[in-house]
């Protein structure tokens, strides 16, 4: 069974990306939400309470650091774990995710979806 | 002449050797640089100095009344051309900025002239010359106000142009400098030239004019250090070469007044000797500055090639996070799909979902070439100039075009909520010759920068704020004598007016688009550059901060 009390709302608007994240985290019985831009992504992680935001930087329209920084702004969402889920990498960009209140920097390259659904369990306590 | 020397007291021997002082000024900073106004103006000032204060001596020198009186003319004529000149050189340093209107400098040259008239006309100002038991005395008549009027005038309009240039001079401190250094000199010469020979003689006190003259040097001399002030070094060849003249006019002085034929003999071969070192001196001078003047400019050519250097090298930094993600992005996606393949994921898949993560495997590995062709194709350029190949070149319809370009990228426009449209004027335009790929290439990536920099209306970010306005991204073709111009104009954040100029070099990016992290490569308008000059066309972009861009691509028909 999908444990429906702990959902992960993933920030992402490569579809390809979606897709195989959904597939894994369907497969590891994790529930998945996702959003592509940020309007949307705030609706979700106010509505649904995700216990953990996984975050792109770099969204066709728009700055994942923007978000991050509503998210946080946010009296329902600020409590929410964030971890930035990115290609970009820069010593700039980590620097600002950690002042922003990120809890992780994790470059998509450098892990697997397993490895990426271990860490995530890590996490939510599962 | 000799005696005249001889009557002559120490009174007098000092204003000469002032006058003289003056007049070697007056020619040195000429010859430095003959076709420069702050040079001229400031030259007459001196020279003007340097005749007044001359005048004031031989006036004090002269026995006859007559040549008296002509010498009283020759200085008020030429204290009157200090306060012109002063005034006209106040108006072009340290920069030239306010042109006078002309009835203005009509009316002054007017003045002027009625102030040299009434200076030299027989018993206008200057009534007649007494002699009183302390020396020589020009009687004056009422005009001599208004000569005061007129000399009082041109110090304050000077004063006054000073300040208010001090004033706009704002972050530039060399300029703040030099007018600081022109208002002390000018301010202590003047107050003390004035007191003793414009206001004394004013209340019938002309004991005293001799001393009027002596801090003109002053003057003179912090306005010389002012002009130079921007390369401080010349002070020292001024400094030199004024000690030197002096001694050597105080030498030759001292042969002249030789009582014995002997003792003018040995004094004027003391002279000579004088006179030869002192040349030496300020040769040698002149080459320690000269050398150290390249020193100085050596180092500053240094520094502002490191600091080109650390620009280049941060936005090179840039370039490989933003090109390094845009690499990473399809093999993030290669490496994800196949290791789930490697795990044994796929085989619990449908048939559909299975093809659909092989297609994603195939796009992206299509997607990662095409980026390394990109950024290998920037490099290229970069090695080669780009020009479009005779062989290649074929007739290119720009309408057909453009169109094709407007209708790749509706989609994303769409998305984002910004009205993209082309707009034809003076149909038929003629085709021009050229690799159409290239060319299309160099509209893309205006096109894409437009859309990329005009924020979409349901965003509202951090960076971008809120947009009232809705997006529209223009594009235009027009026919304009022999060229064809294509626009591509958008109501976006704009570019910042200092980035304009180098936005067209590599790897750069406008500040304010810095901070929106937009996948690009930072090399696209670099690569448009390169492709509309292989062209011979121009590119270029008009930009109002916070109001919008307009790029320009101009081709030969």
């Amino acid at each position: 069974m999908i444990n429906v009390d702990k959902k992960i709302l993933f920030i992402e608007d490569d579809p390809d990306q979606l897709m195989i994240f959904q597939t894994k985290f369907d497969m590891e019985r994790m529930f998945l939400i996702t959003a592509t831009e940020s309007k949307r992504a705030m609706e979700l992680a106010k509505r649904e309470k995700p216990k953990l935001i996984l975050l792109d930087l770099i969204l066709r329209n728009e700055n994942g650091f923007d978000i991050l920084v509503e998210l946080k702004k946010n009296e329902q969402t600020k409590d929410i774990p964030v971890i930035v889920f990115t290609n970009y990498v820069s010593k700039e960009s980590r620097e600002r995710a950690n002042e922003l209140g990120a809890i992780d920097y994790i470059v998509k390259t450098q892990v697997t979806p397993s490895e990426v659904v271990e860490r995530v369990r890590k996490i939510i306590g599962e | 002449m000799l005696t005249t020397i001889l009557n002559m007291d120490i009174r007098e021997l000092v204003l000469i050797i002032v006058a003289f002082c003056n007049f070697i000024l007056a020619i040195f900073v000429f010859l430095k640089n003959k076709k420069d106004r702050i040079n001229i103006y400031y030259s007459f000032t001196a020279l003007a100095t340097g005749c007044w204060t001359f005048g004031l001596a031989a006036f004090s020198l002269s026995i006859d009344l007559d040549v008296a009186t002509f010498w009283c003319k020759f200085y008020y004529v030429s204290a009157a051309l200090i306060a012109s000149s002063f005034l006209a050189f106040s108006f072009v340093f340290p920069f030239d900025k306010r042109k006078l209107p002309k009835i203005y400098s009509s009316l002054f040259y007017l003045f002027t002239i009625f102030i040299i008239g009434i200076s030299v006309w027989p018993g206008a100002m200057i009534k007649e010359i007494v002699i009183r038991p302390w020396g020589k005395e020009a009687i004056l008549s009422p005009f001599y106000f208004i000569y005061t009027t007129y000399f009082v005038m041109c110090v304050i309009g000077a004063f006054g142009n000073f300040l208010r240039k001090h004033k706009q001079s704002l972050q530039n401190e060399v300029y703040k400098m030099q007018i600081k250094y022109v208002f002390i000199g000018t301010s202590i010469a003047m107050a003390w030239g004035m007191m003793f020979n414009l206001f004394l003689p004013l209340i019938g006190n002309y004991k005293l004019i001799w001393l009027g003259p002596y801090l003109s040097l002053a003057m003179i001399g912090f306005i010389a250090y002012a002009i130079f002030k921007h390369h401080l070094m010349n002070i020292k060849i001024i400094t030199t070469e004024l000690f030197g003249v002096l001694i050597m006019i105080v030498v030759l002085l001292d042969a002249l007044m030789a009582r014995s034929r002997i003792e003018f003999f040995l004094k004027f071969g003391l002279f000579m000797v004088v006179a030869v070192f002192s040349i030496l001196l300020i040769r040698s001078v002149l080459n320690e500055v000269r050398s150290t003047e390249k020193v100085v400019k050596l180092a500053h050519h240094l520094e502002k090639a490191n600091i080109e250097l650390k620009k280049l090298d941060k936005a090179k930094s840039e370039f490989i996070s933003i090109a390094s993600h845009q690499l990473r992005t399809p093999v993030s996606v290669i490496k994800g799909v196949s290791s789930m393949m490697k795990e044994g994921d796929m085989e619990h898949f449908s048939k559909e979902k299975r093809e659909r993560f092989i297609d994603s495997l195939w796009q992206k590995s299509c997607k990662l070439e095409r980026i390394i062709k990109d950024i290998l194709s920037a490099t290229e350029m970069t090695s080669i100039k780009y020009k479009a190949e005779k062989e290649k070149a074929e007739p290119i319809d720009l309408e057909e075009l453009l169109k094709e370009s407007i209708n790749d990228f509706q989609p994303a426009a769409q998305e984002r909520e910004i009205e993209l449209s082309l707009t034809v004027f003076g149909r038929p335009i003629p085709k021009i010759y050229g690799e159409a790929m290239y060319l299309r290439d160099a509209v893309d990536n205006l096109i894409d920068n437009a859309l990329k920099y005009t924020p979409s209306l349901k965003t509202s970010s951090e960076v971008r704020g809120k947009r009232k306005k809705k997006g529209i991204v223009s594009v235009s073709l027009t026919k304009k004598e022999n060229n064809v111009i294509i626009s591509v104009k958008d109501n976006g954040i704009g570019i910042p007016p200092k980035e304009k100029a180098n936005l067209f070099d590599k790897f750069t990016r406008a500040s304010n688009a810095r901070d929106m992290y937009t996948d690009g490569s930072g090399l696209g308008l670099f690569i448009a550059k390169e492709i509309v000059e292989g062209h011979q066309g121009k590119i270029w972009l008009e930009s109002e901060f916070n109001k919008g861009t307009t790029f320009y691509i101009s081709l030969p028909i």
